[in-house]
């Protein structure tokens, strides 16, 4: 299956050219071309980049002295999520405009009718010659536009059958049943059934917090100590010498307080409430611990209530000695975001603005700072994010009037305490939204004026499905490219609209279907970002980005679970981590860490490709996976076994011999059966469909038979002189423990029957077993999907 | 022709370079080059605090702030604070003082600093122009060296032109601020404490040699198989993500031949304080009680020391780190800045201490950086700094002279212009000869320092040139 299904606005110019009858070329500036070129395409290409971006964009932008000079063309930046439509609608606006018989547009650059940036182009100039062309299109009437034709990636694509298994193994830590196998072969609409369904598994919802906690980065907040004096019956927590107090209480409520924004998300998504409401909400999602910490109720937390999270009212905090309500506006508003982003007096709530503008409206304002700045040259200006240009640049860019609507929130220090009688900064531009100045009536709830106008915001949908594409496909969307004069420089241009025009589209079908957060996942997992598998033609710049991603470490322990079926803990520690508490949390921190993830406070980026150590922990850690898999599976009926289903440890590839010097005698019916199970554990480690007679189980059976081989010479060897080599070379690789069942006293594992338990391998093949284990648990393809 | 190029050219011809790891590979080789260690001081630091420092002025045209001392002391260029001058938190009346100790401020002055043979070895380079006043992008600047977009960190960049020739296990640690690779080299990251079980990922107690997981024969096979495996994939067909992740899983692979290197590292662990107190002679009681207590000097030193040991264990090539405290002083301005200063300080001594005692002197290339400056003048209502474009860069390493600055900036810590044929000529900002010097100026002589200025991987990354990008010989 190839891909070419994406936006009807593109031009595939080879095709065109063959196949379609376009509709007349706005033509190059040096003439005409015989391909279809669309107005967008070659606005993009031709004129935003090379002319519009590099001559206007200093001054014909919202914080520019263009508008402050009273100029009405103003133009959109780069880092506006959709500046391409923006800017198109704006142009084309202006370029009706004329004076004398001629367009504005084409006579301001010169430096005519008084143009206060003077001349920035050149009459004979290839820049001004694109303009001229772009602006007579557009005056010339509609858009030409080349319908019937798409972006072409050229690629093959995962069929749905494989679509399902990654797409599983993702957002579910789980591998789908035999069934929903079969069931999706060939039938689209229920790889769309099956992949909604996934949405609603119990693994989704651990995957959706990681990757929201990948931006908001709320788990390294302070914890319980930040929520300070300012909450109810917080003492009990934080003061060992109040009665209630335990450390483990503590514990727990640290952790509460850095889950509250996630598990807020969570909430919204898991009850199919449109997901703006993780902004709007005007109530919180808390657990035991938090709710007695906001004085909802003051009754001690039940034991193990943890997981129990509910919606609910009447949060308070403490003003003056007395309890009054909490504004409470979704995750904003919760003490981990407001001390993970914490302010001070002269910051004034920006850095939360910035994080709000960045994550919900895909608009990062400190992309402004980028340009050459100069703040040595500012001390004489009076107040200089409002009155300087290099200040202005970030600061009209929504970024005060964002920060205005934390006003209340304090700013001193990191509590994050919240006054409704506080005054505004008068040296700060009036808090709003989007230009809209906020009523004084709503100042004692700005934040919740500001969350309602926001998630209202088309850029809301574009930045949701932005976040939701970094978390399935771990790459960040593109950036406008930024060199013009690269020989593939269209290309690139080319792959870049394409994916901003996904966001765009995925982005607007999220805002037009109740926000449903569910529909953008499955238009991800169904694109070429996610679904390609190779490429089948020529397309380096379509092509840059689309390929494997690293799993993260959550993700890679959910994936060891789903495969061996049997989590992985710390090998000493796996069962206190799955029984106490952090039951999700499979992989302690330093394992973490050294497999490329974040602690959401110093480390905040994940590592997006291997490096020695995290093949070598990787390694160490699919060693202690098939140690204890191998001989585990064998323990179990053959239908509850993951790994072994085709084969009995009985099952040997050659006849055992008496001695060393007798020739070995293969066994086929047995080597059939293997190498049957060898194809089941391809698909289930790898993802790849193969023959039992194929390349990839040929190399995988000759491991198995090496293994075996070298086994059953050396028990030879041994037997010579009385001995045998039926142990485990480890010990704790013997089948003597439920790996699946732990006991409910304390974190052991629980001890398997004596008479189920495998403690030793007669016919060497646990053993050869385990070696395939690892072979396949360490490939790039497991380690990648 | 290099390791890469040779990989890559071998991959075209079909030939199996993938071979396996087992009995019969090659001893690893250990990296004997020099090393670089970026220190990242987060947030932004003010460098009329430490090396550029300068007096209140209320001039109209240079108006500065400065209540945190009232004298200023010149060790060879390099301003200090002087030290028993008023109310500076850094020294003085506070060296000895253990109440000095309640918020973790350690003792440690830049004028004890900069006099100390540790500080000696600094070059200050004052009156550097970072163009921004974004946290990231200042970081981006000062770790790559680029201003308009992204490169990889000079560590990784370093580390990228050292694995060309030789397989390192861990050649980039990345445990600093800016770890951009663009997939040049991968970053590594390590806990100590899982340490071993990387150094012998196919021992299930990594301290027992006899430890195995599976028959040594076993294990051979297993290994060929997966580089028989991994050669064929990275010979097929592949999309271009996928093609760069086979490459750097390659060399993750090939890399590995070097883990039992870091059995050197492993036996450095828990270096106790009583070990490394004579290496610091400025420390005295109180502050060596204090620093000694509660595993206060073993909490901070040991990151640092890993990373030395990686060095001394020829295991990496570079290493980021930024210290823990923050610099970004909104607020109290003085105390919160001088505070983290002080740690940072202490850990640069350290660094160079312990860099000599483990023989890595000639080797060791040390940066030092923050995102930006911050504001001459205190913000009204809480004593802040905000952002402030113009900040220092120390250096120090084989190649460069020490114990004296370079640049300038004027009474209102505005930047000054250096002589392009001449840098220690300082010249006013208003003059058309020279010019300001950047983190571009820094960075393309850290290169030349490191030897990496010629290599492939770091010409795919050019520096700016033009107009005020001149070369300038700063590191001498």
């Amino acid at each position: 299956m190839s891909f070419r299904a994406l936006h009807p606005r593109w031009c595939a110019l080879a095709l065109c050219a063959s196949l379609l009858a376009c509709p007349a070329p706005p033509g190059g500036p040096d003439g005409g071309q015989a391909a279809c070129e669309s107005t967008r395409d070659f606005f993009v290409t031709e004129v935003y980049g090379k002319v519009f971006e590099r001559k206007c964009n200093n001054c014909h932008v919202g914080e520019g002295t263009a508008k402050a000079g009273g100029s009405k063309f103003l133009l959109f930046r780069d880092n506006h999520p959709d500046f391409i439509s923006a800017n198109l609608a704006a142009i084309r606006e202006f370029a009706k405009t004329e004076v004398g018989g001629k367009p504005t547009l084409l006579q301001k650059p010169l430096g005519q009718l008084g143009h206060m940036g003077g001349s920035v182009l050149a009459e004979d100039s290839t820049e001004y010659k694109a303009l001229t062309t772009f602006v007579q299109q557009l005056r010339a009437g509609p858009e030409v536009t080349c319908p019937g034709q798409e972006a072409n990636y050229q690629v093959a694509l995962l069929d749905n059958e494989e679509l399902l298994r990654k797409a599983s193994l993702v957002l579910a830590g789980k591998l789908p049943p035999a069934d929903a196998r079969a069931q999706v072969r060939g039938n689209d609409a229920a790889l769309d059934t099956a992949l909604l369904a996934l949405t609603r598994e119990e693994g989704f919802y651990d995957w959706l917090r990681e990757v929201w906690n990948d931006a908001l980065l709320t788990e390294g907040a302070g914890g319980i100590f930040d929520l300070g004096g300012q909450y109810p019956n917080n003492a009990r927590y934080t003061n060992d010498m109040h009665p209630q107090y335990t450390p483990a209480n503590r514990t727990w409520a640290d952790l509460s307080v850095r889950e509250e924004p996630t598990r807020f998300i969570e909430y919204v998504v898991r009850n199919n409430l449109p997901f703006g409401e993780v902004l709007t909400g005007q109530y919180v999602v808390v657990n035991p611990y938090l709710a007695v910490s906001y004085g909802i109720t003051t009754d001690d937390p039940p034991a193990n209530s943890y997981w129990n999270w509910t919606k609910q009212t009447g949060a308070k905090q403490v003003r003056s000695m007395r309890e009054v309500p909490l504004p409470s506006s979704g995750i904003l508003s919760t003490p981990a975001f407001l001390t993970r982003w914490d302010t001070t007096p002269t910051n004034k709530g920006r850095k939360r603005a910035w994080k709000v503008l960045q994550l919900f409206l895909a608009t990062d304002v400190l992309k402004f700072a980028e340009r050459p700045v100069d703040s040595s040259q500012l001390t004489a200006v009076q107040n200089p994010t409002r009155n300087s240009e290099a200040c202005r640049s970030c600061h009209a860019a929504g970024l005060d009037e964002v920060a205005g609507a934390f006003r209340g929130f304090a700013e001193s220090g990191s509590r994050p305490s919240f006054n409704p009688e506080d005054m505004w900064h008068d040296d700060l531009f009036a808090p709003g939204f989007s230009g809209r100045l906020m009523p004084a009536a709503e100042y004692p709830r700005a934040l919740q004026w500001m969350t309602q106008q926001l998630v209202q915001d088309p850029r809301f949908g574009i930045a949701v499905t932005r976040r939701m594409f970094e978390g399935l496909t771990g790459l960040k969307p593109s950036e406008y490219p930024k060199n013009k004069e690269a020989p593939d420089y269209a290309e690139q241009v080319r792959a870049f609209t394409a994916e901003s025009d996904f966001f765009h589209k995925v982005g607007q079908d999220f805002m037009e279907n109740n926000q449903d957060l569910r529909r953008v996942i499955v238009a991800i997992v169904k694109s070429p970002y996610f679904r390609a598998k190779a490429p089948t033609g020529d397309a380096p710049a379509m092509q840059a980005q689309l390929g494997v991603n690293l799993l993260t470490p959550e993700t890679l322990s959910r994936k060891y679970a789903a495969v061996f079926g049997f989590h992985l803990g710390d090998i000493r520690n796996e069962a206190r981590l799955q029984n106490v508490g952090y039951k999700r949390q499979y992989l302690r921190e330093e394992w973490r860490m050294m497999l490329g993830g974040i602690d959401s406070r110093v480390t905040t980026k994940r590592a997006t490709a291997v490096s020695p150590t995290m093949l070598a922990g990787a390694t160490y850690l699919a060693s202690v996976m098939a140690c204890r898999a191998a001989s585990f599976d064998f323990t179990r009926p053959v239908g509850d076994r993951a790994l072994f289903p085709q084969v009995e440890q009985t099952t040997v590839p050659l006849t055992p011999r008496a001695s060393e010097g007798l020739p070995l005698v293969a066994v086929p019916e047995n080597q059939a059966k293997i190498r049957q199970n060898l194809v089941e554990l391809h698909w289930r480690f790898l993802g790849e469909k193969v023959e039992p007679n194929g390349p990839e189980v040929n190399a995988s059976y000759a491991l198995f038979e090496t293994a075996w081989k070298e086994l059953e010479a050396e028990h030879l060897r041994r037997a010579a002189t009385n001995g045998n080599y039926f142990d485990f070379e480890y010990y704790s690789c013997g089948g003597r423990t439920e790996y699946t069942q732990v006991r409910p006293t304390n974190d052991n594992f629980v001890d398997m029957p004596t008479d189920r338990r495998i403690e030793r391998d007669r016919n060497f093949t646990i053993r050869a077993w385990q070696a395939v284990l690892v072979y396949l648990a360490t490939d790039f393809r497991f380690l990648h999907e | 022709m290099n390791r890469r190029n040779f990989l890559s050219a071998g991959s075209v011809l079909g030939l199996s370079l993938l071979l396996p790891r087992g009995a019969g590979a090659q001893a690893a080789q250990r990296y004997t080059g020099k090393v670089l260690l970026h220190f990242h001081a987060n947030g932004g630091w003010d460098p009329t605090l430490f090396c550029d420092a300068k007096l209140a002025s209320t001039v109209a045209a240079t108006p500065l702030g400065q209540d945190g001392y009232t004298a200023v002391t010149d060790i060879n260029g390099i301003k200090v604070p002087a030290m028993g001058n008023g109310r500076f938190n850094l020294g003085g009346e506070y060296a000895w003082n253990p109440e000095a100790f309640v918020n973790d401020t350690p003792i440690e002055t830049p004028e004890r600093f900069f006099r100390s043979p540790e500080g000696q070895r600094f070059l200050v380079l004052n009156g550097v122009d970072t163009r921004t006043n974004s946290h990231e992008t200042g970081q981006q600047f000062l770790g790559c060296g680029n201003l308009a977009a992204e490169f990889p960190a000079l560590a990784a960049l370093h580390a990228a032109a050292v694995t060309d020739t030789l397989d390192l296990p861990m050649a980039f640690l990345a445990g600093g601020t800016y770890n951009q690779t663009l997939d040049v080299i991968a970053a590594s990251r390590f806990d100590r404490d899982r340490l071993a079980n990387i150094a012998f990922p196919y021992r299930p107690e990594s301290g027992n040699a006899n430890s195995r997981w599976m028959n040594p024969k076993v294990q051979e096979a297993l290994l060929a198989a997966q580089s028989a495996r991994l050669n064929a994939l990275v010979q097929g067909s592949s999309l271009p993500r996928t093609k760069r992740s086979l490459a750097t899983f390659k060399e993750a692979r090939d890399g590995n031949s070097g883990l039992e290197l870091l059995q050197d590292v492993l036996q450095a662990a828990n270096l106790p304080f009583a070990d490394i107190q004579g290496i610091l002679p400025y420390q005295m009681d109180p502050g060596l009680a204090y620093m000694s207590a509660n595993n206060r000097w073993t909490n901070f030193t040991r990151p640092i020391e890993s990373l030395l040991r990686c060095f001394q264990a020829g295991v990496s090539a570079s290493a980021t780190y930024a210290v823990g405290r923050g610099f970004d002083t909104h607020d109290n301005h003085d105390a919160n800045q001088s505070a983290s200063l002080a740690w940072q300080l202490l850990a640069l001594r350290y660094t160079m201490a312990r860099a000599a005692a483990l023989g890595l002197t000639e080797r060791l290339v040390v940066l030092v950086t923050s995102d930006f400056g911050r504001t001459p003048m205190y913000n009204n209502n809480n004593k802040g700094k905000d952002h402030w474009n113009v900040t220092s860069v120390l250096v120090a390493g084989p190649g460069i002279t020490g114990g004296r600055a370079v640049g300038g900036t004027d009474a209102g810590h505005k930047p000054m212009k250096v002589d392009v044929t001449n840098v220690n000529n300082v010249l006013p900002d208003s003059s058309g000869n020279g010019v300001r010097i950047r983190p571009s100026h820094v960075h393309r002589e850290l290169r030349r320092v490191l030897g990496i200025d010629e290599a492939a991987v770091a010409k795919k990354f050019p520096l700016a040139s033009g107009d005020g990008e001149q070369p300038l010989r700063l590191l001498g």
